[in-house]
């Protein structure tokens, strides 16, 4: 038992040591150990101060997805965003997902690479949590994801660069802590009409295939969260710094919410109108006078 | 990050430089003015608009309404130079930072990520790039298909490089919903099935009961035009019979027919035969009976009236002076009234006879 033990001790210093020497400032690849390059990641959630519930358990939702994350404390400062930077290191994490509400209403994702950058702004739209019961697939807390990407992921700079940052912040790194060493799910993200939808499905194998042996058959069933990413601007820092990409297609929902108001008052205004424009027309129409009217005086 | 940056989001779509704000700002002022024609082609869009909302469309509907707006805005005003409004895009800074980051040379099996290769430009299966994004059916199978497809390379990918792919069946830990959140979306889905299963009964049912009508129509129409030959059969075998004159030498043969119907043989009028006779002799399904309500009105005749007159149904005939049914001598005798106390109650003895009877 107690060689047993003592090897089991020793395999475990020599795994540390070389967990150490893996450690690298990138957080990417590092050529000097045996087993080869390594993918290490760590990723700090937070959100802002007012996020309403449905926006909390995305968040929740997005953690227990993540092994490698940390969450911390809701921020209260909206303005200095450069305070994100410090958490992280203080955290040893090298990816950032921040969720940061506005009005109670909109929620923003800034997706960041800590402590240099880049990092992205998204509105998330259409946000549908794990709570929701039409969602009935279910994985391993933990398990590593298959990411899935379009096709169009591969065509524009921009796009390709979001690539890079979503398979390094949502990407379970092999042998990760607390991450299961199995794949039972699959993490999509398609570009369609100008945003990003993300979408996480089950892998379920049922019976095999009478046709073709040994190969079972694959379906899928969505567990959940699902939600739209209206990618902002890419900024060249970590929150901050100059713009590297601007979203024609972007209108905020404040803009929305102003053209709303802008209609509903719109209305009045119309009426108003119609009512001067009658008034008009009947004083200006007088009836031509009719020479049967005196007939009979 | 300053406080203006922060603003950006809110301002700088609409013009990034703050004459164009301002501007902005002066045409908004006459806006609600202006002509009406422009107003009523935005309330159509409106309209259909609104027909096509559905939870995640309301979003883009608006968003689509604001930019026609904001366009209109720009469009109207050609006065002033409209300043086009440029979005930054530095790919090749982009590229370089994507390089940087990357992570290369790791084998498959680290980042797990699979790319969907681009559909062939003719391909008629529902892709990405044509879907509709309103068509919430084919929109979710797009998605489906794509995260299928990467999966099934996945597992491929998975496999070759060695590692377990699916899990073992007696592997337990914990999932990323709890057992009672699952229990909650089985019993739901249950609930789903049962009322669908509940539905389409409710539908088979409906469809018997509308069927079951029918068969019955049919039998009660079968059962009239059996009635109806038989009569007719009747009327012919009596006018053979009279047409043969006398008809003494048929009655025989018809004996079984009078004693049913209840017609008289000899007379040709039989339907006044029949009358005349009365329902009180008509055998069944006769002719001659007396036409009777249907049996709703002859409960309700019974018990509302129409059962011929009620006059002097309370007085007291012969026959009811006569009836010494309800008398009885015992009672006459007993009681207080008039007669004797012999057939009387006991009574109770006094306090100290009781008090003796005791001891």
């Amino acid at each position: 038992m107690a060689t047993l033990f003592k090897a089991k001790s020793e395999k475990l210093m020599k795994d540390r040591t070389m967990k150490g020497e893996k450690t690298s400032i990138k957080g990417g690849a590092d050529e000097s150990t045996p087993k080869g390059p390594k993918n290490k990641q760590r990723v700090l959630i937070l959100s802002s101060r007012g996020v309403s519930f449905r926006h909390r358990h995305l968040m929740n939702d997005l953690e227990a997805m993540l092994p490698q994350s940390k969450k911390d404390s809701k921020l209260d400062n909206k303005s200095k965003l450069d305070v994100l930077n410090e958490l992280a290191e203080l955290n040893n994490c090298n990816n950032v997902l921040y969720f940061e509400a506005r009005k109670h209403e909109d929620l923003y994702l800034w997706m960041s690479r800590a402590p240099n950058g880049p990092s992205v702004k998204f509105h998330v739209q259409n946000v549908h949590t794990m709570d929701e019961l039409k969602l009935t697939g279910n994985c391993l807390k933990g398990s590593r994801p298959i990411l899935s990407f379009d096709s169009s992921f591969d065509e524009s700079s921009h796009l390709k660069l979001l690539k890079e940052m979503f398979s390094q912040t949502f990407g379970v790194p092999k042998g990760a802590r607390r991450s299961k060493p199995f794949f039972d799910h699959v993490l999509s993200f398609s570009m369609v009409d100008n945003r990003i939808w993300v979408r996480n499905f089950q892998i379920v194998e049922g019976e095999e295939d009478p046709e073709n042996k040994g190969k079972k058959k694959t379906s899928l069933v969505e567990i959940g969260p699902r939600f739209v990413l209206n990618p902002i601007r890419i900024f060249e820092g970590s929150f901050g710094g100059p713009t590297l990409y601007e979203n024609p297609h972007y209108i905020s929902p404040n803009v929305i919410r102003s053209a709303i108001n802008a209609k509903r008052a719109q209305r009045y205004g119309n009426r108003v109108d119609e009512q001067n424009l009658h008034k008009e027309k009947l004083r200006n129409s007088t009836l031509p006078e009719d020479p049967l009217d005196s007939v009979f005086e | 990050m300053s406080d203006g940056e922060n603003a950006w989001d809110e301002e700088s779509l609409i013009g990034g430089s703050s004459s164009e704000e301002e501007y902005i700002l002066d045409e908004r002022k006459p806006w609600p003015k202006k002509k009406k024609a422009q107003s009523k082609e935005e309330d159509d869009d409106d309209g259909e608009d609104e027909a096509q909302l559905n939870d995640s469309d309301e979003e883009t509907a608006l968003e689509l309404a604001a930019l026609e707006r904001l366009q209109k805005e720009k469009e109207g005003s050609t006065q002033q130079e409209p300043k086009k409004k440029k979005f930054l895009y530095l790919g090749n800074v982009m590229d370089a930072l994507r390089e940087e980051m990357e992570l290369k040379d790791l084998p498959w099996i680290e980042t797990c990520v699979v790319v969907a290769k681009p559909p062939p430009a003719d391909s008629t299966e529902i892709n990405l790039q044509t879907v509709n994004v309103n068509d919430d059916l084919t929109r979710e199978l797009a998605f489906y298909n794509q995260a299928l497809e990467a999966a099934q390379i996945g597992k491929a990918n998975v496999e070759s490089a060695g590692v377990p792919f699916s899990r073992p069946d007696d592997y337990f830990a914990e999932m990323v919903k709890s057992d009672e959140h699952m229990q909650r979306i089985r019993k739901k889905l249950l609930e789903e099935q049962t009322a669908i299963k509940n539905a389409e009964e409710a539908k088979k049912q409906r469809m018997l009961k509308k069927y079951g009508k029918k068969i019955q129509q049919e039998k009660l129409k079968e059962r009239q035009e059996q009635k109806k030959k038989m009569l007719d059969k009747i009327d012919s075998l009596k006018q053979k019979k009279s047409n043969n004159g006398g008809g003494s030498t048929s009655i025989d043969d018809f004996t079984n027919f009078d004693d049913q119907f209840d017609f008289e043989v000899g007379s040709d009028n039989e339907n006044a035969g029949g009358k005349k006779k009365g329902g009180a002799a008509a055998g069944p399904g006769g002719r001659g009976k007396k036409p009777q309500p249907n049996a709703k009105r002859q409960v309700k005749n019974k018990k509302y009236g129409m059962g011929g007159k009620k006059r002097g149904l309370k007085r007291n005939t012969s026959d009811s002076t006569n009836d010494m049914d309800g008398f009885s001598q015992k009672k006459m005798k007993s009681g207080s009234f008039g007669g004797g106390k012999k057939g009387g109650k006991a009574k109770r003895p006094g306090k100290s006879a009781r008090q003796k009877m005791r001891r």
